[in-house]
């Protein structure tokens, strides 16, 4: 893992600096509660993974949120960031590539969130599960590789780029001045033996991913199926009336924008299983303290790697209709050059028309057709 | 027990000690929870290390009106440690300990879920042949390892030991008329230097004084053997002069 980073230019990275746990959500856990006292905040991102201030508040510290800018890429505004910073705060999270909005920030963006970690003496906390699911050949940057003189823990694991979620092995690097944090090392080695260790067989499969063939390379290009599916996505998103999707540059995830106002009734809670995921399950405050209001849109994370299994919401009128004609065209696309990601949009818009009509119509969305069109999806889309 | 008091854990078999607790024993700790709507927390981890017919009596049998939480996994009986493979039972009235379990739920959402590989090495490890009752019973390893450690520890004067009943420690009383310990990590860290040999102090445990530490029975007789013999060296040099059985040069 040390070889790891320094193939990615961290040159002097050391097997001592790697600590491993069960999954990256274990170790964000321990290493909040390893540095958070009552008071101290931490500046995350807004939109985040929920895990940052879910766990920042279980260990006593206070979220301060960042807003992403929408219209820049969603990528951070480092004077917004600065502006935040308090006497409290500990610690700056970024996420990057980033889940919900997909975005990968430049170099340049990232430099400047190292320098106010650096002038404000906060601990870097970069959380890159993302890391080499990149599109389009975006430059990813690891954080750490900017700067030797900024404590920075940087996260990482085995759950996304090498798709084994369910072995819970994940790791953090840690670099920069560790001798000014070796207390805070101390505290967090103290809790990660309360757990005794990392999941032994996940660590065997850690050198057997990090080595050899790459898979993901395939997965990311042009004509691989993360590509592919994140292009279509997109696309098929932004023909939708009132849908603005950002195209993302990594990750999983699409982060759309729903201009228009909608009916709340009509509005379908989403089921667990669901990939189609609310704004309100995203972090998001500040927004007053920049002047912005809020419009009426939401925001629903729909992940590329998964079917939808929700419509959108909306001016259902329009949207059946356009949703109609869409689903007529895919399915004549499809039977000239059938892929499975074309194939798989075909039957998506017939079902979003369907339940789009049943909507305008009785009242009562039935179920069971939708749940029967759900059942014919071609596997593995 | 105080008005404050939510819960009574209860380690059976017992870490550090060995013991097994009797059912009477068991059923008047069910009883205190009972009374006080305590949530009783049985630590079960080494339930099936039993020897000479000590009877493992899980908790969660004794009532169905006491809000418990069972805890085992695969790491002792099933000497699978690496796999971080645990889980935990919840028995009695649910129903009173809803936002509880709701929260207890939220808890485990934030680390997903447990090791995949772990969760298929459960359902093979609980059935079929069980191998840990080869190793309790007489002849066994584990069995014969806990005899020789007994045996040897009981031969070093002011060492007073109670043999397991389970698990696989012993959990030795230096006499402090003989050992005058006043700080029994001071007295493990110096065992380490001078003999290499690493036994835990009792104090680690949070138990009451400093004249107990707790020996693992898990290596081979031949190693117990020697390590117990440093022990005694060790021990040798910590006798105060006015012992009554005499005593030896230290060193």
């Amino acid at each position: 893992m040390a070889q790891y980073y320094q193939a990615r230019g961290i040159e002097n990275a050391d097997p001592d600096d790697i600590y491993l746990g069960n999954g990256v959500s274990e170790l964000i856990t321990m290493v909040l509660q390893a540095l958070l006292g009552p008071g101290d905040e931490v500046l995350i991102p807004a939109p985040d993974y929920p895990l940052w201030t879910g766990a920042t508040k279980l260990c006593g510290g206070t979220p301060v949120h960042y807003i992403c800018d929408e219209e820049n890429r969603w990528w951070p505004d480092p004077e917004e960031i600065e502006a935040k910073v308090t006497e409290n705060t500990k610690a700056l999270v970024l996420i990057n590539p980033n889940n919900p909005t997909g975005a990968v920030y430049p170099r340049h963006i990232l430099e400047k969130l190292v320098d106010i970690a650096r002038r404000h003496h906060l601990m870097l906390l970069a959380d890159e599960i993302y890391e080499n699911i990149t599109f389009d050949d975006v430059e990813m940057v690891n954080a750490a590789s900017l700067s030797d003189d900024v404590v920075t823990i940087t996260f990482s694991g085995l759950s996304k780029t090498w798709r084994v979620a369910g072995f819970r092995s994940g790791w953090i690097y840690v670099s920069g001045p560790k001798q000014r944090a070796a207390s805070y090392l101390e505290g967090l080695e103290l809790l990660m033996n309360m757990r005794m260790c990392a999941n032994v067989p996940a660590q065997h499969a850690l050198q057997a991913a990090l080595g050899g063939y790459q898979s993901i390379g395939e997965l990311i290009a042009p004509g691989g199926r993360l590509y592919e599916q994140r292009t279509t996505a997109h696309r098929l998103l932004n023909e939708i009336p009132g849908v603005d999707a950002h195209r993302a540059d990594g990750a999983l995830y699409l982060f759309l924008a729903w201009m228009q106002r909608c009916t709340p009734s009509k509005m379908m809670r989403p089921s667990s299983s669901s990939c189609c995921v609310p704004r309100r399950f995203w972090s998001r405050t500040g927004a007053r303290s920049t002047g912005r209001t809020p419009s009426t849109s939401g925001w629903w994370r729909c992940p590329v790697s998964r079917t939808w299994r929700r419509p959108l919401r909306g001016s259902l009128t329009s949207s059946a209709t356009i949703a109609r004609e869409r689903s007529r065209a895919s399915e004549a696309a499809c039977a000239q050059a059938p892929g499975r990601g074309q194939a798989a949009s075909a039957v998506l818009l017939q079902l979003l028309t369907d339940l789009l009509e049943a909507l305008l119509g009785a009242g009562e969305p039935p179920l069971a057709p939708v749940r029967q069109g759900f059942a014919a999806l071609p596997q593995r889309q | 027990m105080t008005d404050r008091t939510k819960a009574l854990v209860v380690i059976n078999l017992n870490n550090p000690t060995g013991a097994v607790y009797p059912k009477e024993i068991l059923e008047a700790l069910v009883d205190i929870a009972r009374r006080h709507n305590l949530i009783l927390m049985a630590d079960e981890i080494y339930e099936k290390i039993t020897y000479d017919g000590a009877e493992a009596i899980n908790m969660c049998t004794l009532a169905d009106d006491v809000f418990t939480i069972t805890y085992s996994g695969l790491s002792k009986t099933w000497r699978a440690a690496g796999f971080r493979s645990g889980w935990c039972y919840i028995s009695g009235p649910q129903y009173r300990a809803k936002s509880y379990l709701e929260g207890l739920q939220l808890m485990s959402n934030l680390r997903m879920c447990p090791n995949v590989p772990g969760q298929h090495a459960i359902q093979t490890a609980l059935g079929g042949y069980q191998s840990i009752d080869d190793l309790i019973a007489p002849g066994g390893l584990l069995h014969e390892q806990r005899q020789v450690a007994y045996d040897r520890l009981r031969e070093i004067e002011g060492v007073q030991v109670e043999q397991m009943d389970g698990a696989m420690y012993l959990f030795p009383r230096l006499d402090p008329e003989i050992y005058p310990i006043e700080s029994d990590e001071a007295f493990v860290i110096e065992l380490l230097r001078q003999q290499k040999i690493l036994v835990s102090h009792g104090r680690a445990f949070n138990w009451i004084d400093d004249q107990h530490f707790r020996l693992v029975t898990l290596p081979a007789v031949a190693e117990l053997e020697s390590a117990i013999e440093g022990i005694s060296d060790f021990l040798a040099g910590y006798r105060t002069p006015s012992a009554p059985h005499g005593c030896s040069e230290a060193g």
